[in-house]
């Protein structure tokens, strides 16, 4: 698809852009060129019009001029009319006939002297007549009653001489007479021929043509000679009546051409005429079709120009942009290595390339480093997999029975995460005691397995020959001091119990009460705490010592339990936990009792990942014949 | 939950920090980075005063870091002292006694008693 490339886009928005602009300043250029085309035909016909209107003017001047001369002549001079109107006649060569018609004296014997006639033959002789011989009545006839009712003078309406074959149009005026205000019509008869041939001789642009109105609203004259004695149009007449010059007229409104016209017109003085000069708009507007048609022409060649300049110059500009929209699909597709073009411009495109460059060499930076640490995370993993079936190979087995079986532990160690800091174990001292621990190396994680690895392997070095649990943490505590500058600590429940006798020694460093479930009843052991291992060199150890009866169990355990919680939900808390042991029934295995601490601690988080480590673990006593009140002593070392 | 720290040292000689919020094995990264920048302001032989009022919740994480600061301090011949712990922060220390009871006040007044012993001790 063409139109895919952005060059190509470009280039047809611009073409259609430069169209769009091409077309309204067009148009209004047409609209502006179009006045000023007719302003400037209208003064051209103005001009012309005015011309022909002051020929028109000078002549039928001068014939007005001679009627009126003659009036006044025969106004005084009555009986030598026939020679006046006979001299007039041969000294004006443009009056066809000359008549001096009187108002007669006496109607039942009337004169040839009454109204006397001269008239110019076609050959140029002048013949002398009387009105009497007209078929009507001259003295009734109209032309008669308006010239006798023109005192200045005035035209008559044109007439056509059937004898003389032409439009004649006369001047009359009224002969003033001595005792009574007129005594006749002095009447000066012209040919219109001139006229007609005066338009037919007028220097006009090609197509227009003149005519001459009379005041009905009558052809004079029209270079169109059919139209001359009809009448002009509607639209014309009204144009003419209201004088609105120029005036377009077209077929449909009742003009009677057959196309539309500008009609130009101006009134000829002393007449009551009208010069007027029509030109078909086509022919008006023909120059400026043609100029217009040229410019598109021209304006359509530029807009192509410029189209293809764009698009060439786009193409140019835009090439390096399709190389990096390809090499961009390859790098979506993972493939960085590739070559990019040289760009040395300054410009957008030059910045993208070498940006994206940049972005590429970066991006596979990054994906090293991806790997890198992927890789690292799966060694690290694999790593603390090791370190967990090694922490767990430091605690003893989870179950373990006295030969005698008097005593019964079991105990329970989850991390929280791979390995973890919370530790319990167990181990013989001599042939008569036991020692048990539970602890909670403070933090999580490797620092904490690493404590607790220490601790719990030095625990069993130290005490192996002390028999009293104080003794045993004082030293373990000496030893953990040791180099400790992070301050870790672990606390720490220790206890000896007696396996003849069941006598059960306790020292705790910052941990846990214990908790004793015996004869039917649950509580905390109150063990005085010393401060949690490997933080003061100094600190002492009190023991509390108690006695086991069968079936007596003791329960040693971490926060991972007491505080066992998820989000933001209460601790679990020692009451809970007091709760759930002592719901286990009289005579149960020490398995049973870690089984249901750690179900209900379960049950509580519901599910949840554990937040802490747990360690737990449950001694029981199963000396069943033993008798004696239970014996309960705090000792200090 | 995150924890907040603010502090003030209007004498080179006692600085008081304000602990808000929980400090465990998530927050006390926040804590050591914070004092960081405090201790040098405190004299050799001067008193940091961690008031723990707005302090919620401590962890055995938490403990360590204080314990490791009242060590840092004690190294420069200073002291560390902790105020008005809430009970269950309260008993947390009674039990593990990570840093020593006797440097945990329940009020202000309490500790300007003792620093006033120690001052007599001293001079005296």
């Amino acid at each position: 698809m063409v139109l895919r490339s952005v060059a190509s886009r470009l280039a047809l928005a611009v073409l259609l852009g430069s169209a769009i602009v091409l077309i309204v300043t067009g148009g209004l250029l047409l609209t502006h060129t179009r006045e000023q085309t007719l302003r400037q035909t209208e003064r051209e016909a103005s001009a012309i019009a005015s011309s022909a209107a002051n020929r028109i003017q000078a002549r039928v001047d001068g014939v007005a001029k001679v009627d009126q001369v003659l009036a006044s002549l025969l106004s005084s001079r009555r009986d030598e009319a026939p020679a006046i109107i006979h001299d007039i006649l041969v000294a004006n060569p443009e009056i066809g006939d000359i008549s001096a018609a009187f108002v007669p004296r006496d109607r039942s014997s009337l004169r040839e002297d009454d109204a006397p006639v001269a008239r110019r033959k076609p050959d140029g002789g002048i013949v002398m007549g009387s009105r009497l011989s007209d078929p009507e009545p001259y003295w009734s006839s109209p032309w008669f009653i308006r010239g006798l009712n023109c005192d200045r003078g005035c035209w008559q309406p044109p007439f056509r001489s059937e004898e003389r074959n032409e439009t004649l149009v006369g001047f009359s005026m009224a002969i003033p007479g001595k005792n009574v205000p007129v005594i006749g019509v002095a009447d000066a008869t012209i040919s219109l021929d001139w006229l007609q041939k005066l338009l037919g001789g007028l220097t006009k642009p090609d197509h227009a043509s003149a005519f001459v109105l009379d005041t009905n609203g009558e052809f004079l004259a029209h270079d169109w000679v059919s139209y001359i004695g009809t009448r002009g149009s509607r639209p014309l007449l009204s144009a003419v009546a209201e004088n609105r010059n120029p005036v377009r007229i077209t077929p449909e409104e009742g003009g009677r051409v057959s196309e539309p016209v500008w009609v130009y017109f101006v009134p000829i003085n002393g007449t009551r005429w009208t010069f007027g000069l029509s030109m078909p708009e086509r022919q008006v507007l023909a120059d400026l079709r043609h100029t217009y048609m040229v410019d598109i022409m021209l304006g359509v060649l530029a807009l192509a120009g410029v189209s293809l300049i764009t698009l060439v110059v786009t193409r140019r500009l835009m090439a390096p942009l399709g190389v990096l929209a390809e090499r961009a699909e390859n790098v979506s597709r993972g493939d960085l290595d590739f070559a990019l073009p040289v760009v040395r411009r300054d410009d957008e495109v030059g910045r993208l390339t070498r940006a994206f460059d940049q972005m590429r060499h970066q991006l596979a930076g990054h994906i090293d480093t991806a790997k890198r640490t992927a890789r690292e995370q799966e060694r690290m993993a694999s790593e603390l997999e090791i370190a967990r079936q090694i922490q767990l190979a430091l605690i003893p087995e989870a179950h373990w029975l006295a030969e005698d079986g008097r005593l019964e532990l079991h105990a329970a160690l989850r991390p929280a995460s791979a390995v973890g800091g919370d530790l319990y174990t167990y181990f013989a001292l001599g042939a008569r005691h036991v020692c048990v621990m539970v602890g909670d190396v403070s933090d999580k994680g490797i620092p904490a397995a690493l404590f607790m690895a220490r601790t719990i392997t030095l625990a069993r070095t130290i005490a192996t020959h002390a028999r009293s649990p104080s003794d045993i943490l004082g030293a373990l505590n000496r030893e953990l001091c040791k180099g400790n500058d992070t301050c870790m600590f672990v606390t720490l429940l220790c206890g000896v119990v007696e396996t003849e006798t069941g006598l059960l020694a306790l020292a705790s460093a910052g941990h846990e009460q214990p908790v004793l479930h015996a004869g039917g009843s649950t509580i905390l052991i109150d063990v005085e705490t010393g401060p949690a291992l490997g933080l003061d060199r100094e600190a002492r150890y009190p023991v509390r010592v108690l006695t086991l009866l069968g079936g007596d169990t003791v329960l040693m355990y971490t926060d991972g339990v007491s505080e066992a919680h998820a989000g933001n939900q209460k601790l679990y808390g020692a009451h809970a936990l007091l709760e759930s042991v002592s719901r286990v029934e009289e005579g149960a295995t020490p398995e049973a009792f870690v089984d249901r601490v750690l179900d209900d601690v379960d049950a509580y988080v519901e599910g949840a990942a554990a937040y802490d480590d747990i360690a737990l673990l449950a001694l029981t006593w199963h000396d069943t014949g033993a008798e004696g009140a239970r014996l309960d002593a705090a000792v200090h070392s | 939950m995150t924890l907040i720290v603010r502090s003030e040292s209007p004498i080179p000689a006692r600085t008081t920090v304000w602990l808000e919020g929980r400090l465990d094995a998530e927050t006390f990264g926040d804590l050591d980075a914070a004092l960081r920048d405090i201790t040098p302001l405190v004299d050799n032989g001067g008193t940091l005063v961690m008031d723990l009022s707005g302090l919620e919740y401590i962890s055995s994480a938490g403990l360590r870091s204080l314990a490791q600061l009242r060590k840092q301090m004690h190294d420069r011949d200073g002291r560390t002292l902790l105020l008005n712990p809430q009970p269950q922060v309260k008993k947390v220390f009674d039990i593990v006694k990570a840093v020593p009871i006797a440097e945990v006040f329940a009020s202000v007044a309490e500790l300007d008693q003792y620093l006033d012993h120690m001052q007599r001790q001293i001079t005296g």
